[in-house]
């Protein structure tokens, strides 16, 4: 659908790790971007994991328009 | 007034014994018939993301089809060969929108939030049930259903607003879903549930139980300007054409006969494998 967004996904295994980026997904909505992050990255048994809207990012070091991510 | 528990089927009361059975078994049919279509439109989704969501929560309910499977064959003897190799399609007791194939997109999102939503539900009122063989499973699920409902209201809120067609789509499919899911849940007080209730085998009268459905669904319909054929009177939503229950059977919680399609059971059964069945050796 036109009005998808990209959603980065961060999570962690253990309360003692740094949260990490674990991928990305397409969702219409935030609804769908947690469930597909949730069933998309499901490879861990996360003990924490979030997303976090691209377009919401500000970057601080980002040369010449490289995405931050690829998706 | 304290509730005793039961370890096993054989501690339950003789008039209880059969509608913890039913009840067990009609879900296992309903979450195995969601397993096939969620299993089934792992391709042909209108999204990458969105197929993966689909077989996960395909694997999800064939998950809890092995529990609850596994839980009949141990408590009441029914094995899962008997279930579902054997059973006479008239037999199963899975909600009736589930019995073909699914045409659009729509009917998945409708599934997804009425059929499945409405088990949950009933999930919900297993929690903590006096028959500890299903209150030791229940949580896991009512758990794993919370992101089956989060993929079903974040898809119903997208085809509701996102144009004409796919918010006509989308009523169509709701009708189509909750009137047979509404039927499957069966009247507010019958004597089969009312067993369930005294023996606290569910933690909340039936009726209650499926008030709670209909308000929830009702609200959110409401909330996304979906019209799916229930209405609300006296801050409480109940279907706006009555359903008649005269000719409703518990055995497979329908109110007219009918079974499911043939070529489903084919597919679950595994019929074009049957030379490479495993049988058990002792």
């Amino acid at each position: 659908m036109s009005s998808q967004r990209i959603y980065e996904v961060f999570a962690r295994k253990t309360h003692e790790e740094p949260i990490i980026h674990v991928g990305s997904v397409n969702a219409p909505n935030d609804e769908l971007a947690k469930v597909y992050a949730w069933t998309a990255y499901d490879e861990e048994k996360w003990v924490e994991m979030c997303v976090v809207r691209r377009s919401e990012i500000i970057p601080v070091l980002n040369p010449e328009n490289v995405p931050i991510w690829g998706n | 007034m304290s509730i005793q528990t039961f370890s096993s089927a054989k501690d339950l009361p003789n008039d209880c014994r059969e509608p913890v059975r039913s009840l067990l078994l009609a879900i296992a049919d309903t979450k195995m018939f969601l397993g096939f279509h969620y299993g089934e439109w792992t391709f042909g989704t209108p999204a990458l993301e969105a197929c993966i969501a689909a077989c996960s929560m395909s694997q999800d309910e064939f998950g809890h089809l092995r529990l609850l499977h596994a839980c009949i064959n141990t408590q009441f003897g029914d094995s899962p060969d008997t279930l579902i190799e054997k059973r006479p399609l008239n037999e199963f007791a899975n909600v009736a929108c589930l019995d073909r194939p699914l045409a659009k997109w729509a009917d998945f999102v409708a599934i997804n939030l009425f059929t499945d939503g409405a088990l949950t539900v009933i999930l919900t009122g297993l929690q903590n049930s006096s028959f500890a063989p299903v209150a030791n499973f229940v949580d896991k699920m009512v758990e794993e259903e919370k992101h089956h409902l989060r993929n079903a209201q974040g898809w119903f809120r997208t085809l509701a607003k996102y144009n004409a067609q796919t918010q006509a789509a989308l009523e169509e499919a709701s009708r189509w879903a909750l009137s047979p899911t509404l039927e499957w849940l069966g009247p507010l007080e019958h004597p089969t549930m009312k067993k369930l209730e005294q023996h606290g085998i569910i933690n909340a009268p039936w009726g209650i139980l499926r008030q709670r459905f209909l308000d929830w669904v009702g609200a959110f319909a409401q909330e996304q300007k979906i019209a799916v054929g229930i209405k609300q009177s006296d801050g409480h939503w109940a279907p706006a054409l009555p359903i008649d229950f005269s000719n409703w059977n518990p055995a497979v919680r329908r109110c007219t006969a009918g079974q499911p399609d043939d070529g489903i059971l084919y597919h679950l059964r595994g019929s074009k494998n049957d030379i490479f069945k495993l049988g058990e050796h002792g």
